[in-house]
């Protein structure tokens, strides 16, 4: 019974909102590629997490233009629970382009361009 | 099942998908044309005299049957059970069998099973989940242990076992019409659910070692055979649920003598089990109103503080059923109330919760209540309900789970403990409970209630089609959340099931939903959102609710207590609704195309009266609104600068008196032969055009989704009236990517805007306007609440702080050995 009171524990909260959001930070990145080689990991701007019925949104923000062509990881959940798939989808004016994470998959690259 | 964790991440997202060339017989070689709305004939299988070409059952249908009788012993001290079992067969196909199938679903839990063999691990990262099942799997053996088959002589039946199903070869054929009896003995090991994930088992509460037990998948059962597919032996992999035969079940379960047992179908042996007071208690609860307590919490907290040496026999008996489960503890509160119908095979059903006081206080005040409301809301759209008993029993954490008359629902509130600063403490419950925790009770008790209807009366083929059962009981349960109480769950404003399925449609790689269950990518968008949401579009704006309800109800009555398929499901909603939704099948069910249409322009014209005198007076008035006089001759003017033509008159000619408006007797006369030219119909309809004095519009919409949409239109005047406008997804049928459409007003249109009421799942909302407006993303409106960002941002500064920067990964610490 160490729960007790623990409101880290309850997506209905703020804090557990914001335990969620620090989590999706260090579980999803952006970097450059530049050649054949994965940069360091863009830093994103953490701006918040809200609920909404079924879903929760984390919203994280990148200052300035992002690179033509980039990596992105996604291990999401997927610490806990081995099943778990992520799926991501890159808009880019009328287009979109998607990407799935699920078993080994670690760092995939997407143009960012039309 | 409802999945579990509920928890959808949402990141960035928006538009657009290409059309993929299909392998029909019909191809479109020449021009890139795509027929969105080409008949499904060609993909549908061929009607005979099982599925007619309407949907209904052919008048030759027919179902297998198998009646299970089964004595089963719960043994506490090894968590495990035993049992005997009789199963009668009947063949009711024109087909003769030369052997059977049964379905062994606990093999999924065995060593060496195809499920757990062909799990895919994820990047060298080990959870400590998935290292506490490998330790379990290692010091328990899971699965069945077949001690004898025999037939009911008591002759061993030769029977060999292939992963999840075992097939029996009969001595003799089973001709069409004959019935077969044979007996199968059994054992296994009950898995604890927290552990090694599942959809029954045992779970266990350290706090006071106690146990609730829920069985499900629990015993050798008749694998389907059906007309379509023949032996339904799919073996079970995890995902892809349930293919079932109906029947009539008997089954005596003996547990230990102070524990309460909750199971499909109706309790025959009361005075054996029950205390004259629980007797008592039930019968009044039999015509009760709101719930009453057979086993009251009180009660409940002292039976679990003792043990008990002695058994008791709990007799159960369930008819016309596809499927057993049930549930015991010593743990159990058990409440009950009546639920009054009519038309249907019971006037009264008994709708009952079970639940351990670490559930409360949600369950008492909200399971029974979530019960009685999903009968009354789904049998309104389909059939009273069709079974005596309804059950809600809380068995886990999270998640939930449907059997015949019996549910394993979650949630548990979370611990409270009264603050000792806190000047209200003494006022304070025990335990309290979030909103989520409210409102996500309720929706997964009406989902599992739900699915007593779809699939386990209108019997769809789980194991080969998700959305048959989760994506139908997914679109009634969002009804029955929206008419429990106004703003469900907290959504957004404008919220509706309709809004995030648009962000999982617009993206690449996913697959149709019409998709064998195992193979399905996101199995939560594609298999319940994206059907529940296309429902949504179909009752609300395609056909509207008379007409959508009358055919949802003619295929739930169709199909009650038989086994439909897709293409009956397609075929009697059009049958019945008497529109062609071939359109919408092939768009929503059998593509990955996602709604996106934009208003991309708008002209407006007045029809013209041909009348030189009129028509050249009003180009002029126009271009004088339009351009303004050049510069220079205004500052002539004003400069007092008399012109040459001023100053000798005789320059001065026909040109200086008459402009390029003037009507020249030349266009006079051209006039006249126009008219004379003109039948007499087209000349009435030109002089009323005159008088009306009406606007023109043409309104340009492009598909970019791809999903052919309805157009709903909000059209407002210069004044300020609004019209709603809905034109049928049919303006796309010659041209499924661009087309235009005239509208004639009397006042000038100032403004067109496309699914006002966010209606058709559009994804982008930012090109529905003309003339375009801004469209706030989610990001910028959060942003935009200055007091929640500024309680988050600090909350995230304080959580940082504490934090330190440490890695927080819940995965186990691994070393690599250097081989």
């Amino acid at each position: 019974m160490s729960a007790m009171n623990d409101l880290s524990l309850s997506i209905d909260h703020l804090e557990g909102q914001a335990q969620l959001a620090l989590y999706v930070e260090t579980r999803f990145s952006v970097a450059a590629i530049e050649g054949d080689e994965i940069g360091a990991p863009l830093v994103l701007d953490l701006i918040g997490a809200e609920v909404d019925g079924d879903y929760v949104l984390v919203y994280q923000e990148f200052a300035g233009s992002l690179p033509p062509n980039v990596a992105v990881r996604n291990d999401i959940l997927r610490d806990i629970f081995p099943e778990q798939i992520n799926h991501v989808n890159i808009a880019i004016n009328q287009s979109v382009h998607s990407l799935i994470f699920k078993d080994k998959d670690a760092w995939k690259s997407a143009q960012l361009t039309d | 099942m409802r999945s579990r964790p509920l928890i959808h991440v949402l990141t960035l997202v928006t538009l657009l998908m290409a059309v993929t060339a299909s392998a029909d017989a019909i191809r479109q070689t020449k021009a890139p044309h795509y027929d969105a709305f080409r008949q499904l004939d060609v993909d549908l299988p061929t009607p005979n005299v099982y599925r007619t070409a309407s949907g209904a059952p052919g008048t030759q249908y027919w179902q297998q049957r198998a009646d299970h009788q089964i004595k089963v012993t719960l043994h506490e001290e090894s968590q495990s059970i035993t049992a005997s079992q009789t199963i009668q067969y009947t063949n009711n196909s024109p087909d003769t069998l030369r052997y059977i199938w049964i379905q062994l679903d606990q093999n999924r839990f065995a060593e060496g099973s195809r499920g757990r063999v062909t799990a895919a691990s994820s990047e060298d990262v080990l959870s400590y989940g998935a290292l506490a099942a490998e330790q379990r799997h290692a010091d328990v053996a899971h699965g069945f242990s077949i001690d004898r088959v025999a037939d009911n002589r008591g002759r061993d039946l030769k029977h060999t076992i292939v992963d999840t199903m075992m097939r029996i070869d009969l001595p003799q054929a089973l001709r069409s019409g004959q019935r077969t009896t044979f007996s199968i003995d059994w054992s296994f090991n009950i898995i604890e659910e927290s552990i090694i994930g599942g959809r029954g088992g045992y779970d266990h509460f350290p706090e006071n070692d106690t146990y609730i037990y829920f069985l499900a998948q629990w015993f050798p059962k008749l694998t389907a055979y059906t007309d379509y597919g023949g032996w339904k032996h799919q073996q079970f992999l995890g995902a892809g649920e349930f293919t079932q035969e109906f029947g009539n079940y008997v089954v005596e379960i003996t547990v230990p003598s102070d524990h309460i047992v909750s199971a499909t179908g109706e309790l025959q042996n009361e005075s054996a089990v029950l205390t004259a007071e629980q007797r008592r208690r039930l019968n009044t609860a039999r015509s009760a109103d709101k719930p009453m307590f057979i086993v009251t919490p009180e009660e409940a907290i002292e039976n679990e503080r003792e043990g008990a040496t002695q058994t008791k026999t709990w007799v159960f008996k369930a008819d016309n059923v596809r499927d057993f489960a049930w549930s015991s503890s010593r743990k159990f509160i058990w409440d009950a109330m009546n639920h009054k119908q009519e038309g249907g095979e019971f006037d009264n059903v008994l709708a009952m919760s079970f639940y351990p006081q670490e559930a409360e206080p949600i369950w008492s005040q909200y399971s029974t209540h979530s019960v009685v409301h999903t009968l009354e809301v789904y049998s309104r759209f389909s059939f009273p309900y069709p079974y005596p008993t309804a059950q809600s029993v809380n068995t886990w954490k999270g998640g939930g789970m449907e059997y015949p008359m019996i549910t394993f629902n979650g949630r548990r509130p979370t611990p409270f403990e009264a603050d000792e600063d806190d000047p209200d403490a003494a006022s304070k419950p025990e335990r309290t409970y979030t909103r989520s925790d409210k409102h996500g009770l309720i929706g997964v008790i009406i989902h599992e209630i739900g699915h007593i209807y779809f699939p386990m009366t209108v019997n769809s083929d789980e194991r080969q089609w998700t959305w048959m059962d989760e994506g139908i009981n997914s679109f009634l349960q969002y009804i029955a959340e929206l008419e429990w109480e106004e703003n469900f769950h907290n959504h957004r404003e404008n919220y509706s099931i309709l809004e995030h399925i648009a962000e999982y449609m617009v993206s690449e790689n996913q697959v149709p939903i019409m998709t064998q269950s195992d193979s399905i990518l996101q199995f939560g968008p594609n298999g319940y959102t994206k059907p529940a949401a296309s429902l949504v579009v179909l009752r609300e704006t395609v056909l509207g609710r008379e007409l959508f309800d009358f055919a949802f109800r003619e295929y739930a009555q169709r199909w009650r207590f038989k086994r439909p398929t897709p293409s009956d499901f397609f075929r009697t909603l059009e049958d019945a609704s008497g529109i062609d939704l071939d359109w919408f099948w092939r768009g929503w069910y059998y593509s990955t195309d996602h709604v996106d249409v934009a208003v991309t322009g708008m002209r407006e014209y007045k029809v013209s009266t041909a009348d030189p005198d009129i028509e050249l007076n009003l180009q002029k008035q126009k271009r004088a609104g339009e351009v303004p006089e050049t510069l220079g001759q205004i500052r002539n003017r004003e400069e007092g600068r008399v012109m040459r033509a001023d100053r000798f008159p005789e320059l001065n000619d026909y040109y200086n008196k008459n402009d390029e408006y003037t009507a020249t007797n030349a266009d006079r006369n051209k006039y006249q032969t126009t008219l004379e030219g003109l039948e007499d119909w087209e000349r009435a309809a030109l002089d009323r055009a005159a008088v009306d004095d009406d606007f023109v519009y043409f309104v340009d919409f492009h598909n970019i989704g791809g999903l052919v949409s309805p157009l709903p239109l909000l059209i407002t005047d210069v004044d300020g009236n609004e019209e709603f406008l809905m034109i049928p997804a049919e303006i796309w049928r010659r041209n499924s990517v661009a087309v235009s459409k005239m509208l004639i007003r009397d006042k000038a249109i100032a403004s067109i805007q496309l699914d006002p009421r966010r209606e058709t799942a559009d994804a982008n909302f930012s090109n529905n306007s003309f003339p375009s407006r801004v469209v706030k993303s989610r990001l910028e409106l959060y942003k935009g609440e200055d007091d929640t960002r500024n309680m988050m941002s600090d909350m995230l500064q304080m959580l940082r702080e504490e934090k330190g920067g440490a890695d927080d990964s819940k995965a186990v610490p691994l070393e690599e050995t250097g081989n």
